[in-house]
């Protein structure tokens, strides 16, 4: 609305405020990584930002949302995550942590970081997990922290496990623990093939020596534990930040007030996706509730009553009917950065503000549904057009 | 939510349904596909003693063609039925609101029978019992008043079939089986006009098939609904033309489909004819949708669906 009584494009804007790796927050956080500016970037390239914005019509709008959201954040001594991996005699591995997954993927996220480190495969790795009589707390589900701090904490414990493999490996072979490596459940030099021995073989040795192998390993994002909301609101607030930019096709039936998307771009810079199929999951769930849902979500009530109680009549967007309001299939751009391990989740509320943005954005009340959008474009032919 | 206790009965053909509803002195349920019947005995608003599910009774889900009739048998699914290159060929208009109804995995489930002897539904009356309670109960739950529409002595709720409103521009006939004998009748006398109870028909009476004159149609239907992919009308229409003159009805209104005669669809004259209907329906707020919308929405729709079937014919 602000690019509109400007006559700026939305994209310009967004840029030219969207906040830069380096720089602060209004209450001081600083961006260690990221920034607003390369998933604009993607977005913007990947849907023809500028030729579909150039040939809107009053039907046929294109807009952009932007997401910023904090990862690793304060909660106490719940803020980080501990990990325990013990190495068994026959080369595998269990791990102890209190990372939870309540469907996203974490469990086998927390595995395959295990298993890259330890150079064993992912069915070679136990796992407990989440469960308070063995496990340390954890941020759980929350804060975008599973992968970023748990997944971290997994990273150093299998790390401090891999040290003392090596340095033990490295007496056997008489070879510099620097140059060992772990791959393939055994012990390899980088440089000389001859020096190599079955990973179980150093691990029962070190069980011979008294000193079985076992990792711990924590991870506490750098945050200001001093900073709270009221007298303190300032200060470093999480221990980095996720961000993502959304473009949404828009079509409006300007009689019966239809909304459809027949195009939908995400590009979310997660870091580094542990789990590509995962993340994908996660930004196509997070069009899927928030994008389509803005066009029919709603509480109705009468009397206190809600009239909607149940997924009948609350109109949630189901798998099938993502087809129906998006016309193809969701285009989703990942952009893969490499930094640090950060969260994999997709935020619903790009995708939100996105289609607030494309073509509807006079409409002041949610959801988009017909009626609404059809009484409102009644007047005039503007209120179409997107901004 | 948990169903009342209730007898389960399959019955190997009509007269024994029959003999079963009878043994149940009335208290007793048909089931075919059940895709209505479960949710509203799980929520309480039907407490039958008995369900007698029809599924085993054979010749009941059969289609002939009769030479002048099409003969849809009342527990043909409607995913088959979609299917069936009859309908495609003789009945578009049919062949659209299948495809519409509901969602595919349902269409599996549900049967043309079940589809047009649906209840009424309201957003005030399909609630839990718990939900019921606590705003109290409306007319069709024996209350005294209606709830969509306050302090009203007459009941809103609205008759949701997709493929009801079609076959009412197809000069659909309809056959039943009860105690009292079999019979063969008008669709449009199936329906009482009252949406607190929506049916003439006699107890025990079984909708055995479904007759359509065997005559190449025009047609088509067009719905509105939130999602695409699933929901209930909250307005249909139905177009089928024959030799020039044809058929436009509205649903999802109303306690029944309301049909009226186009003379000549091939020219702009529909403004009388959708008037006409317009006048008959009585949207309320008891929908997802605005009343006055779907109200709106009905000429242009009409407009849009007569204008899309007469230029698919040139």
């Amino acid at each position: 609305m602000i690019a509109e009584e400007l006559g700026m494009d939305p994209m310009e804007i967004r840029l030219k405020n969207g906040i830069k790796q380096g720089e602060e927050t209004a209450t001081r956080s600083v961006i260690v990584s990221g920034g607003l500016e390369e998933p604009i970037r993607v977005a913007v390239e990947r849907s023809h930002w500028s030729d579909k914005r150039a040939k809107r019509t009053e039907e046929e709008g294109i807009g952009m949302g932007c997401v910023g959201i904090m990862c690793g954040f304060p909660m106490g001594f719940r803020s980080g995550s501990a990990c325990y991996v013990k190495i068994n005699d026959d080369g595998q591995a269990t791990l102890v942590t209190g990372i939870c997954d309540t469907g996203m993927g974490n469990e086998s996220m927390a595995i395959q970081i295990a298993s890259e480190v330890l150079g064993i495969p992912v069915e070679d790795i136990n796992l407990v997990n989440a469960d308070t009589e063995v496990t340390n707390l954890d941020p759980g589900a929350y804060s975008q922290a599973a992968t970023f701090v748990g997944g971290n904490a997994v990273k150093r414990a299998c790390e401090d496990a891999k040290r003392q493999i090596l340095s033990l490996a490295a007496v056997k072979l008489k070879h510099p623990a620097e140059d060992l490596d772990l791959r393939d459940r055994t012990i390899v030099s980088r440089t000389d093939p001859s020096k190599t021995m079955p990973m179980r073989w150093v691990v029962r040795e070190a069980f011979f020596q008294g000193n079985p192998i076992t990792g711990t390993g924590a991870y506490i994002p750098k945050i200001d534990f001093e900073r709270e909301w009221v007298k303190n609101p300032y200060g470093q607030m999480a221990g980095t930040f996720t961000f993502g930019c959304s473009v949404a096709e828009v079509t409006v039936d300007k009689e019966t007030g239809q909304v459809t998307i027949p195009r939908f771009y995400s590009a979310h810079d997660c870091g580094n996706p542990i789990n590509t199929m995962a993340v994908e999951g996660q930004i196509e769930g997070s069009v899927q509730q928030a994008g389509v849902a803005i066009l029919m979500e709603e509480t109705r009530w009468t009397d206190g009553h809600l009239l909607n109680p149940d997924l009948l009549p609350s109109r949630i967007q189901d798998a099938a009917g993502l087809r129906h309001a998006c016309d193809r299939t969701v285009d989703r751009l990942l952009q893969r950065s490499g930094r640090a391990l950060r969260s994999q989740r997709g935020r619903a509320e790009h995708a939100n503000e996105c289609l607030q943005r494309g073509g509807l954005c006079r409409l002041q009340r949610f959801p988009r549904a017909p009626q609404r959008v059809s009484a409102h474009s009644r007047p005039g032919p503007e209120s179409a057009r997107s901004c | 939510m948990m169903p009342a206790n209730f007898q389960y009965r399959n019955p190997k053909d009509v007269q024994e349904a029959i003999q079963f509803y009878r043994e149940y002195q009335g208290e007793a349920v048909y089931l075919s596909g059940g895709t209505d019947l479960v949710p509203r005995v799980k929520l309480g608003l039907e407490k039958p003693k008995a369900l007698i599910d029809l599924k085993r009774i054979a010749p009941l889900a059969t289609i002939d063609d009769q030479g002048e009739w099409i003969r849809i048998g009342s527990l043909v699914r409607i995913f088959n039925l979609k299917q069936e290159s009859l309908v495609a060929d003789y009945f578009p208009a049919l062949k659209a609101s299948l495809e519409a109804t509901s969602c595919e995995s349902l269409q599996m489930r549900g049967t043309i029978g079940g589809n047009l002897l649906q209840n009424t539904r309201c957003l005030f009356y399909n609630q839990s019992e718990f939900w019921r309670k606590s705003k109290g109960f409306c007319l069709k739950m024996g209350g005294e008043t209606c709830n969509a529409v306050q302090g009203a002595k007459a009941c809103f709720a609205s008759y949701c079939s997709d493929n009801a409103t079609v076959l009412c521009t197809l000069s659909t006939q309809i056959e039943l089986s009860g105690p009292e004998g079999e019979r063969r009748v008008g669709l449009d006398e199936l329906y009482s006009n009252k949406a607190q109870n929506p049916f003439v028909l006699q107890p025990g009476e079984i909708l055995t098939a479904i007759l359509i004159p065997k005559k190449k149609t025009l047609g088509g239907y067009e719905k509105v609904r939130v999602r695409g992919a699933i929901d209930y009308p909250l307005l249909g229409l139905a177009f089928s033309s024959v030799n020039g003159t044809g058929k436009l009805a509205v649903g999802a209104v109303g306690p029944r489909p309301y049909v009226q005669d186009v003379t000549q669809p091939w020219q702009d004259t529909l403004g009388e004819t959708v008037e006409a209907l317009v006048r008959q329906v009585k949207p309320v707020g008891n929908t997802v949708l605005d009343a006055g919308y779907r109200k709106r929405m009905i000429p242009v729709l009409a407009g849009r669906l007569v204008k899309k079937v007469m230029e698919g014919a040139k």
